[in-house]
């Protein structure tokens, strides 16, 4: 029973995790039209597409970094069946990763923020030519915060159970 | 072995120098290229030493506004307190940067096919010589975590990006506004240096409050034709052209601009030549001249009659109004804020 809760919450953290890769992050309208996500984004400033080796590396390695962490939570939930108990380790290991990759996406997060508040935003410039003035730009942010918290929420919940999964093992080893 | 242990510290005090660079504020860096914009002459995984803050234009340098984000870029400008830097594949230079972020200049560009293969080796070699030490440490529990962790690290450190954005931030100022002599008609010029943005249409274009119609609009500049009367008014009394334009922009801008242009028209001459009176303005300005003729007969009273002429684009021979054996004209005009009179013998 508790397995299978473990395998369900494993499953709720990979789908809040690929929501929180998928979601925007910070979405633009008026001059800097667009939204940034951790897997892609789509940014026109004043009509010029927008193009980032920065964030192109944030969404490439927020990418490899859920793909990876999904593959490891597969063989989590794979070898949490087993009766062996280096089996239950390994399962044990492999769901520690989410730790990391919560890490990893907020650090990812952190440095795309950094990138996209370069983008000016501001729509009056004063010049020897006189005032200048582009359409304004307003940000709006998007659910990232919450499913961030949502994947935090899954993790401790998928963890507190394999840690009684393997506290009961070790256990039943015992006796 | 020892070789191997050289080699294994040389590498080991390479990455430590490489970290350190980053942080120490010394004009010194080892830097891994990981974007293309300098190809072909530094490419991507070849390793840039970077030393000294002596450059010029030409000399690539690395800029860095944070520990981890530096530019390497080639100078192609360099003014008083910042440095335009452009990678040699990128269409576009970088924005105006302040000089005190270049860290160094590169001297040396290792190519990718002489640093990696030793380091893949040697990585190898430290791997297979301490595999029972890592056997022993990495139980079953760690194994995945340790392989995520050394994944995402290489990637992360590998892949880090050292460019940002290839961003046109559009930039409009003010070339010149002046005013074009071309004899007959002055034609006024506002001229403006554009980057990322051009004038598309004039939605209001004023002098002096007056509204007046653009002759021709371009990318860069408005052209108009000075009403006749404004000029005759600024010339006379001296004033500098006010100009206003409200312009639409491309990318959805709108400009607001308000010029002044200082008009420098050459002084009028006049002259009396054969029985006539010769003035002379060749400006596009108007200048108005009130001329008074005085004129007698031997023995008879002076008797006087006024005149009204305007004059531009050249000169204008005007004739006595009355047939006299003595002539004279007072000439009054007003020009560039001063009243000037001249008494000239006509006959």
């Amino acid at each position: 029973m508790l397995r299978i809760a473990f395998s369900v919450a494993t499953a709720i953290e990979i789908s809040t995790a690929f929501l929180y890769i998928f979601s925007p992050l910070i979405v633009f309208r008026g001059g800097v039209e667009g939204f940034y996500s951790l897997y892609t984004y789509n940014i026109v400033f004043l009509g010029e597409a927008v193009r980032s080796d920065v964030l192109n590396y944030t969404n490439s390695m927020a990418l490899l970094a859920t793909l990876i962490y999904t593959s490891l939570q597969v063989l989590a939930i794979a070898t949490a069946f087993s009766r062996r108990f280096e089996y239950i380790e390994l399962s044990f290991g492999a769901a520690l990763a989410s730790i990391p990759c919560y890490g990893i996406l907020s650090g990812l997060t952190t440095v795309a923020l950094r990138e996209l508040s370069r983008i000016p935003t501001t729509s009056r410039v004063v010049t020897l030519a006189g005032t200048i003035v582009f359409p304004e730009t307003q940000v709006f942010k998007g659910p990232t915060q919450t499913l961030a918290t949502a994947f935090l929420i899954a993790s401790a919940v998928k963890l507190t159970l394999m840690a009684t999964v393997l506290y009961m093992q070790l256990k039943a080893l015992r006796t | 072995m020892k070789l191997f242990t050289i080699a294994l510290y040389t590498l080991l005090a390479l990455v430590a120098l490489v970290l350190l660079s980053r942080f120490l504020p010394i004009p010194l860096g080892v830097y891994t290229v990981v974007s293309g914009s300098m190809e072909p002459a530094i490419r991507v995984l070849d390793i840039a030493i970077a030393v000294g803050k002596d450059y010029r234009i030409g000399d690539v340098v690395v800029w860095c506004t944070t520990y981890w984000y530096c530019v390497m870029h080639r100078v192609v400008n360099i003014s008083e307190g910042y440095i335009v830097t452009k990678g040699d594949a990128n269409p576009v230079p970088d924005p105006p940067m302040p000089s005190s972020l270049v860290k160094a200049r590169v001297v040396l560009v290792v190519p990718r096919e002489l640093w990696l293969p030793p380091v893949v080796v040697l990585m190898g070699f430290v791997l297979y010589s301490y595999r029972k030490v890592f056997a022993s440490v990495l139980t079953p529990a760690l194994v995945p975590l340790a392989m995520y962790i050394a994944v995402m690290g290489a990637a992360i450190v590998l892949v880090a990006p050292q460019t940002g954005f290839s961003l046109e931030v559009p930039e409009l100022y003010l070339s010149r506004a002046y005013v074009e002599d071309r004899g007959y008609t002055c034609i006024a010029v506002v001229e403006y240096l554009a980057r990322g943005v051009e004038l598309t249409g004039v939605t209001s274009l004023k002098v002096f409050n007056r509204s007046v119609v653009p002759l021709h609009v371009s990318g860069t500049g408005i052209a108009f034709a000075l009403p006749e009367d404004v000029a005759l008014l600024a010339v006379a009394k001296g004033l500098k052209l006010n100009i206003s334009v409200e312009a639409m922009l491309t990318r959805g801008g709108l400009l607001k601009g308000l010029y002044q242009v200082v008009l420098a028209p050459p002084k009028p001459v006049v002259k009396a030549v054969n029985s006539s009176l010769i003035v002379e303005n060749p400006s596009c300005y108007p200048v108005a001249f009130n001329i008074t003729w005085m004129y007698a007969e031997a023995g008879e009273p002076w008797r006087y009659v006024s005149t009204y002429t305007v004059v531009k684009g050249g000169g204008a021979l005007l004739k006595p109004p009355v047939n006299a054996s003595y002539i004279y004209a007072d000439v009054r005009y007003v020009w560039m804020g001063g009243e000037f009179f001249e008494r000239l013998r006509v006959r």
